[in-house]
């Protein structure tokens, strides 16, 4: 009888001291980010055109040629190389001989105009971020001083730029 | 005397548990597989909705209830480190004709319990249809896997 006793007791006690009940269920779930580089053109400039003496003596530099946006969620790199390593004569009578040194490009604000070759270059660096975060979207000026070694006509030259991860 | 409470302790115990599992219980079912991919810009700015993810069922049959959701892990690549989570829990719609006070809003999951709906009793198992938004997770969080668990507690008073 004393058992019974004690047991009820404890039972009583427990009851004053009941907490509120609580029922648990659970789910899970993954995410996947994988390296994301995205380069965008815009601001494009057209065919540049030599007229006048002072093109051949000078050159043509085009500042603000193009806009250049990176979005990237790493650490990135712009590269640049020519498609080949001469210009390719459009038009009849045009030289075949152009080198693409004649084209130089840079980065806007910048000094020195990266002679184009089929050796890839540098042309910036930075930091993972949207096209809006510093530094990722930037101008490019471009520079054609062929002098007066080559036929007149239309030429063409590709080029490649290319965003890679640091 | 030592049958007694040996009888005693174990019909304790079995009433216990049928009280739990029978007329009150929370389940939680995966409607689809709770990933997500982020391989482009558009993944990175843009929020993700897995549409119709989650489905809530509430028995409360012996009291009103309240039905909480918080992110109980999340486990990231090196480099990895938030007090913020990009995990959102929209409700979408219930069966239910016993529910009060449910979040219609989408619910940013944090480490603290957040209220989803509260039910008042009922003999009736109610389902809440609930979707699953990876909020746009931006170009600074670390390339890799993360994984994330979501608890649910339905707490009577």
């Amino acid at each position: 009888m004393r058992y019974v006793a004690i047991i009820l007791f404890l039972t009583v006690s427990l009851s004053a001291k009941a907490q509120p009940k609580s029922f648990n269920g659970s789910t899970s779930g993954n995410i996947d980010i994988f390296s994301v580089l995205n380069l965008n053109f815009t601001n494009l400039t057209g065919v540049v055109s030599f007229n006048t003496p002072n093109d051949y003596f000078n050159g043509i530099t085009v500042n603000n040629a193009a806009t250049i946006s990176v979005k990237s969620n790493v650490s990135w790199q712009v590269s640049i190389t020519a498609q080949s390593a001469n210009f390719m004569p459009m038009s009849m009578g045009a030289s075949a001989d152009m080198p693409s040194t004649v084209l130089g490009i840079r980065r806007n604000g910048t000094s020195t105009f990266l002679p184009m070759s089929v050796t890839s270059q540098t042309l910036k660096t930075g930091n993972k971020g949207g096209a809006t975060t510093s530094g990722n979207t930037f101008d490019i000026d471009t520079r054609l001083d062929p002098g007066f070694g080559y036929n007149g006509g239309s030429y063409n030259i590709g080029v490649v730029f290319t965003l890679t991860q640091q | 005397m030592r049958l007694f409470l040996l009888t005693y302790l174990l019909l304790l115990s079995a009433g216990s548990i049928y009280a739990q599992n029978s007329n009150n219980y929370l389940e939680v079912n995966t409607n689809t597989g709770l990933n997500f991919t982020c391989n482009d810009p558009s993944d990175l700015e843009n929020d993700q909705t897995i549409s119709g993810a989650l489905t809530v069922r509430v028995r409360s049959r012996n009291n009103s209830c309240g039905v909480y959701a918080k992110i109980s892990s999340f486990i990231g690549p090196p480099g990895f480190s938030t007090t913020t989570y990009p995990i959102q829990l929209d409700y979408t719609s219930t069966n239910s004709n016993r529910a009060n006070g449910i979040n219609t809003n989408p619910i940013t999951l944090t480490t603290t319990n957040q209220l989803l709906f509260q039910q008042l009793s009922s003999n009736s198992v109610f389902s809440y249809y609930y979707n699953l938004i990876l909020k746009a997770p931006g170009y600074t969080y670390p390339l890799g896997h993360y994984n994330f668990v979501i608890l649910f507690t339905m707490t009577q008073p």
